[in-house]
């Protein structure tokens, strides 16, 4: 796809809800880490993806992303399989942030099409990530915080429909967490669907709409928010949440 | 009374020795090496044999091949596995290393996105390709961290005539990160990425990217194994640095390395 091709299609783009996963399951190395899940998520509200370490939070993540492919089962897009355009529409935030050796504002500019792009517009993201006085530093010398806010930056600045966070406020300070969960919170309102992975269980009282509880690979809950905090769950979920699953 | 005294005392004393000879009798190096060579899981593969047979605990310190040759340098590491033969030499020559050693290969490959914009799929070999980049200033992530890796890319640049590609700000792009974090970002953002085979083939998140190209001919990767100069470094543990490259070098070494693979595809060659 050439840049003409992507400014038509950013101007136009589909819909890409639902996302149904079905039958899915992933091996890796002779292991099934993903079994055989069924699931539907719509583009309304905030979902976590919860669980505990090594559950398949992660995984579950890169297959609703596209960057995994699924060893048996298919997952689809609005009834679609993941095409260009269907990436084009996501963003990711990784839990460590992974920036080009340049400028905050360059690395920034680097996502935006070319069309699109003007100082303008780099200026306003880096204003809502709290980093406009910093577009001129090399970006490696940010500290973690900073990074991980310009990492966000970078993911929101091609306003995806589909954003997904992978424990990004997991190295960082409480009032950088805040910041960051504030951004999220009020991007989930304004049209984009966040999916987020967190072990943290504070975490997801505060912004989940909707939790999926993963364990062992499996989903065993997909409900909303205050029902599952309020135990009106699984047995597993329970557990969980009194502390008591260990890997 | 005093025969539960002596009892007390003699157990004590046991386990005391027991505890301290096992700190004592267990050897450790370190070795310096690259980020593709531990991202690939080669490590976590072959140490675990070595320290079987020798008792002698490996801990490895994985960075870009030019920060990996100026830790040994300052003398931070008991042994270097990168994959650089003119720097490793150059390092031998300049009186840092004793010897070296060709160990192991494989190859680098051009992955990119399966659409491949500039059409780099017909190229005969990675020059052309390179050149078919440049032609149509098609997005590239180079890791831009004086990795092995990254040397070669640079060279493969020199030789099209393409010099310093950092300065042009349109299309060249470096992460400054290992193997892995580079080819996320290069997934992420549809840029061709030069990397090593077997990072590629344990690289999960492969999402549209591909091999667009290989060139076994252009693309060798040799990784050396240099012990450091006794004269210069003499504290440290020289005895278990031969010890793991003696056994790397040896036949059961060498058929381990040649073992070592990921869904089912062998990741490292020997001579």
């Amino acid at each position: 796809m050439n840049r003409n091709d992507e400014n038509k299609f950013l101007t136009a783009s589909q819909d890409i809800f639902p996302i149904s996963m079905v039958n899915v399951t992933l091996n890796i190395d002779n292991k099934q880490l993903i079994c055989n899940t069924n699931m539907s998520i719509n583009n309304d509200g905030l979902t976590v993806l919860m669980g505990s370490n090594g559950s398949g939070k992660t995984l579950m993540l890169k297959l609703l992303h596209g960057l995994i492919i699924p060893s048996t089962g298919y997952i689809l897009w609005n009834n679609q399989k993941l095409n260009h355009q269907i990436k084009l529409q996501q963003s990711m935030v990784f839990q460590t942030p992974v920036l080009l050796k340049r400028s905050v504002g360059d690395n920034i500019s680097f996502v935006l099409n070319r069309k699109m792009r003007s100082n303008y517009q780099i200026d306003d993201i880096l204003e809502k990530v709290h980093l406009l006085e910093f577009k001129n530093r090399a970006a490696r010398l940010l500290s973690a915080g900073e990074k991980q806010r310009l990492a966000l930056g970078r993911a929101l600045a091609i306003k995806p429909k589909l954003l997904f966070l992978d424990e990004p406020t997991s190295n960082l300070d409480p009032s950088t967490t805040k910041f960051v969960e504030d951004i999220i919170k009020e991007v989930s309102k304004n049209k984009t669907k966040v999916i987020f992975v967190t072990h943290d269980m504070h975490q997801a009282k505060r912004i989940a709409d909707d939790i999926i509880f993963i364990d062992k690979g499996m989903v065993i809950e997909h409900t909303d928010s205050s029902d599952f905090f309020n135990l009106k769950n699984s047995v597993k979920a329970k557990s969980y949440l009194a502390g008591k699953i260990f890997l | 009374m005093k025969k539960y005294l002596y009892f007390v005392f003699f157990m004590a004393t046991l386990l005391y020795i027991i505890f301290t000879s096992t700190d004592d009798e267990q050897d450790n190096i370190i070795l310096q090496a690259t980020t593709s060579t531990d991202n690939s899981g080669f490590f976590s593969y072959i140490l675990p044999l070595f320290e079987q047979d020798t008792s002698i605990r490996v801990d490895v310190v994985a960075v870009g091949t030019g920060q990996a040759i100026k830790n040994a340098k300052n003398g931070d590491g008991d042994l270097l596995l990168v994959h650089e033969k003119e720097l490793e030499e150059q390092f031998v020559a300049d009186g840092y290393g004793s010897k070296r050693f060709d160990l192991m290969f494989n190859d680098f490959i051009l992955i990119g996105p399966v659409d491949d914009p500039a059409n780099v799929g017909d190229a005969d070999n990675i020059y052309k390709a390179f050149e078919k980049i440049y032609e149509k200033r098609a997005r590239f992530l180079s890791r831009g961290d004086n990795s092995g890796t990254h040397i070669k890319e640079l060279k493969i640049w020199n030789e099209v005539e393409v010099y310093n590609p950092s300065i042009d700000q349109e299309w060249y792009f470096e992460s400054g990160s290992g193997m892995g974090a580079t080819l996320n970002m290069s997934v992420q953002d549809s840029a061709y990425t030069l990397c090593d085979r077997s990072t590629w083939i344990s690289f999960k998140n492969k999402s549209n990217h591909t091999i667009l190209l290989a060139d076994r001919i252009n693309l060798i990767n040799n990784y050396g194994i240099v012990l450091l100069n006794e004269e210069k470094y003499p504290k440290l543990n020289h005895n278990g640095a031969k010890k793991l490259a003696e056994w790397l070098l040896s036949k059961k070494g060498q058929k381990a390395i040649e073992g070592f693979k990921v869904n089912n595809q062998q990741m490292f060659f020997t001579q």
